[in-house]
């Protein structure tokens, strides 16, 4: 069992945030609602009475973000969201820089399956190594590895298709 | 490795933790693999984010928290509490034992100094995060490995070298340096000492790096690690950033912002250099932006003598002597300021007017240029970076594209040429 201080907990917020908030944003496709998400994660991990039962804390809070995405999709399937065109701080990319990312890489990850799309997000939009990946889904670096492999290459030969 | 095998394990190729030296060994030597391997580069680029995205706001307040000391006044309880745990618990003896390990490292780049200027030939294989059609001056952290290939003989009191990445090459005949791509028809000879290929320059000259690194380590200004066993010694260098005017990674500014670690693989026995990696740490993780394979000194033969120099293919330009040019017209090019230069090209490439820049286009192909760049905007120009190790600036513009799109483009200038006037130097 591990002690996890509320300043040891804030310390890894402050690392992560970022990239947690990242993450929230192009699984939800909300910046506002993605924000409120990481803010909550943090507040329900400080709360949490069983927070010394957490083995691995940094992949906890991706689990915890993972699910927290799923739920919301479950429960607002029939909401609206609003656009990502609000609170980004950007120095060099306009807005419209980003929503053309956005819109982008999202058309690009919805030809895979959930299981990889997942993989490939936490990699290249969490900066997460395969082995942190592996703690956070739950399933072994391998099985990770496998996932990331095919999601690449069934992008990879949609993209030489569509060039053809 | 099989093809096969090298595709089943592509994933190790984009870990940020490991990746197997027996898959970079593969694509060294296959060229479908090491294309198979750029395509899904270009796939991991596409998909992953590059606009800033940080989070609004945040807060860091505790929920139903005890009323408490402040938190600036608890860092300084800490630090004094930290300052008085040392003075009382051997901060001097780890002082004894980080002098002794700068010591180590200081005998063992010396030795390896002496033992690489004895090297009268060497071949390596050095990947570095670059871009295949940029020169070879340039590391970009967000790119994939580019691999190039380096051999180096010393005769004489002459430096003979050969650098090649995909179909970019130059070679150094002790006299001239030559630089041509299979597949351009343009090729230059430039003058033997003008520096054309930047971080390699040091590589070429490697005992000179290890000289470096013992000055460094003789000042201690860096954290050394050592790690022995029975043939060989690694030692990792950590330094802090803009505290170490790295002669490789000087040659970008930008890279000395970032704190870094340096990792030599020294052999016991003849104290020569096996390998090298060089890591920036950003946001606390590390990323490699260089790295060696195979540093080779088992060459019989000078391998950097054995390259032909493709003389009879190619349209050659001799960069030695330079173009004429008006003494009105030059006296105007030489009062240029980078910026009044950049702008005034990029203008004439828009504009479909090349010949108005002819004297700083002298490498270009320029109807190719004027193709590539057809409906084009300049706004105007952003700023001017200037980076220590570089002989040029870097100019920063804004323009349109022909969709109507803001993009920032970035050109190397440089003026130490015979005319002193601003000329582009690598992509744009």
């Amino acid at each position: 069992m591990k002690h996890h201080d509320a300043d040891k907990i804030t310390e890894i917020f402050r690392m992560e945030q970022n990239n947690l908030f990242r993450l929230a944003c192009y699984k939800i496709g909300d910046t506002d609602r993605a924000a409120d998400l990481v803010q909550d994660l943090f507040i329900k991990v400080l709360n949490n009475p069983d927070r010394d039962d957490i083995k691995d804390l940094k992949s906890y809070l991706y689990q915890s973000l993972l699910n927290a995405c799923v739920s919301i999709f479950r429960s607002a399937h029939n909401a609206t969201f609003v656009p990502l065109d609000n609170n980004i701080i950007d120095d060099d990319y306009n807005n419209d820089d980003f929503m053309q990312e956005y819109n982008t890489i999202t058309a690009t990850l919805q030809q895979i399956p959930a299981e990889q799309r997942d993989v490939i997000m936490l990699h290249t939009i969490g900066n997460k190594s395969f082995a942190e990946i592996a703690e956070i889904v739950g399933t072994p670096v391998a099985t990770v590895k496998s996932r990331f492999r095919y999601g690449i290459e069934k992008i990879r030969k949609t993209l030489n298709n569509n060039k053809l | 490795m099989t093809c096969e095998e090298f595709r089943n394990r592509i994933a190790e190729m984009f870990d940020f933790e490991h990746i197997g030296n027996d898959l970079w060994k593969h694509i060294s030597e296959c060229d479908n693999c090491r294309n198979y391997y750029a395509e899904c580069c270009t796939v991991v680029n596409f998909i992953t984010p590059k606009a800033k995205l940080e989070i609004p706001h945040f807060t860091f307040e505790k929920p139903c928290s005890k009323r408490r000391i402040s938190r600036p006044m608890r860092y300084l309880s800490y630090a004094a509490l930290a300052i008085i745990a040392a003075l009382f618990a051997g901060v001097a003896v780890r002082y004894y034992d980080l002098s002794n390990t700068a010591q180590a490292a200081t005998q063992a780049f010396g030795n390896a100094s002496l033992a690489m200027s004895e090297v009268k030939n060497f071949s390596a294989t050095i990947m570095v995060r670059t871009r295949p059609q940029d020169n070879f001056n340039f590391i970009d952290i967000d790119a994939p490995f580019v691999e190039h290939t380096l051999a180096v003989t010393h005769s004489g009191d002459h430096c003979l070298w050969c650098i090649s990445k995909g179909n970019h090459h130059v070679v150094c005949d002790g006299m001239a340096q030559y630089q041509w791509q299979d597949d351009v028809a343009k090729a230059y000879i430039s003058p033997y000492d003008e520096n054309i290929i930047g971080i390699f320059n040091v590589l070429v000259n490697i005992g000179q790096l290890m000289d470096y690194e013992m000055t460094m380590a003789k000042q201690s200004g860096n954290h050394y690690d050592i790690a022995r066993s029975d043939s060989l010694l690694t030692l990792t260098v950590r330094s802090v950033q803009k505290e170490s005017p790295n002669p490789i990674l000087k040659q970008h500014n930008y890279l000395t912002q970032f704190d870094n670690e340096r990792e030599y693989v020294f052999d016991i026995p003849t104290n020569r250099l096996l390998q090298m990696r060089y890591c920036i740490i950003d946001d606390g993780k590390k990323q490699i932006v260089l790295e060696s394979r195979f540093i080779d000194y088992n060459h019989d033969t000078a391998m950097a003598q054995t390259i032909k120099i493709p003389t009879t293919q190619h349209e050659w330009i001799d960069l030695r002597s330079d173009i004429e040019v008006q003494p009105d017209r030059l006296t105007m090019l030489q009062h240029e300021t980078p910026t009044e230069a950049a702008t005034r090209i990029l203008t004439s490439i828009f504009g479909q007017n090349t010949s108005t820049a002819s004297e700083a286009l002298i490498l270009y192909d320029t109807d190719q240029l004027a193709d590539t760049w057809k409906g084009y905007k300049l706004i105007g120009a952003k700023e001017t970076i200037h980076s220590e190790g570089y002989a040029g600036v870097y100019v920063v513009l804004e323009v349109i594209s022909p969709h109507n799109q803001h993009n920032t483009i970035v050109i190397a200038l440089r003026n130490d040429n015979p005319l002193r006037i601003w000329r582009i130097d690598g992509g744009i």
